[in-house]
């Protein structure tokens, strides 16, 4: 006996924001747990003023398109039937 | 803010006008009055510096509520440098300054309520205003130091995975720093005394120079946050 499910339908995957300067951010978050320096006042100045460098010139990224996944299923779902 | 001719105006910077503007990108920097200026614009600023320091000295242990010594003074005030480039400046390039400058109208963009711009914008120059009063010194560098030392770098965004929450940092836009900057000092002064927005925001942001304001407290949490969880960063 087989299961027949209606609407066959799954939660989709929540699109982040793209990780732009992720390296520069790392090196910076490095430099705050080696040195303490949170405010990046000074030991750590120059890895946040590279970051915020990094921020103002990277390229735009638009919005990541969404899964279509459910498009998918239903279509599939619909043929199987 | 109109557009300036030769850039793109989403892209401006908030916190630095160059002396010339190349085509590839855009940095605006406007210490203190905008004005079309080339070489000898650092020496009317020199100028100006100096001429508050030596009113400072003169007037110690007055009514200043600012505890700056002279050379943490001249720090703030001294006029950013700008972006080093190797290139001789082009003669065809010319500097057209921009309307207002881009960070007032920002923080009078924070301040807007129901639509009364101009009553924004007089907030934001009141509150200059009280900055020189309280300080005798140049209120415009006062508050670009106290914005920049109150914007948090970083983001945690929290994201449920596997069941769990996992906190992710992530790295802000310079607006995105400046905003969070100033809606931080914008909360912290409303501790301070002062019968008007503008009194409290710049007693707020003397103590942000000061460096005892709850606003540098949250970024400082903000960080430690992302500091913890840097493991985070680099994962998809």
């Amino acid at each position: 006996m087989t299961v027949h499910i209606a609407k066959v339908k799954v939660r989709p995957r929540k699109n982040l924001p793209p990780n732009v300067c992720a390296v520069e951010l790392s090196n910076m978050l490095g430099c705050w747990a080696a040195t303490g320096d949170m405010l990046s006042s000074n030991q750590c100045q120059a890895a946040a003023e590279t970051l915020f460098q990094c921020m103002r010139t990277a390229p735009v990224r638009g919005k990541q398109p969404r899964s279509s996944i459910n498009y998918h299923l239903a279509r599939l779902g619909r043929n199987s039937k | 803010m109109r557009p300036v001719a030769t850039f793109n105006a989403s892209r401006c910077s908030l916190l630095s006008c160059p002396q010339r503007i190349p085509p590839s990108f855009v940095a605006l920097r406007c210490a203190l009055p905008v004005l079309a200026r080339r070489a000898n614009s650092s020496t009317t600023d020199e100028r100006t510096v100096n001429q508050s320091v030596a009113l400072l000295d003169s007037i110690m242990g007055s009514s200043s509520t600012l505890d700056l010594k002279t050379s943490s003074l001249s720090d703030i005030l001294s006029p950013p440098t700008p972006p080093t480039q190797n290139s001789t400046p082009d003669p065809s390039q010319m500097l057209i300054p921009p309307a207002s400058d881009p960070l007032l109208h920002f923080l009078a963009s924070s301040l807007l309520n129901h639509g009364k711009r101009a009553r924004a914008d007089r907030v934001v120059s009141r509150t200059l205003l009280y900055i020189h009063a309280l300080t005798r010194a140049p209120p415009l560098p006062i508050l670009r130091h106290a914005l920049i030392t109150a914007s948090p770098a970083v983001k945690c965004i929290s994201q449920k995975r596997s069941g769990k929450n996992v906190v992710r940092p992530a790295a802000l836009t310079e607006k995105q720093r400046i905003r969070a900057g100033i809606h931080a000092v914008l909360a912290a002064s409303k501790n301070k005394s002062g019968k008007t927005v503008e009194e409290r925001l710049a007693r707020e942001i003397i103590a942000v120079v000061n460096g005892d304001s709850k606003a540098i407290a949250d970024k400082e949490l903000a960080h430690k946050q992302a500091m913890v969880n840097r493991g985070n960063a680099l994962a998809k």
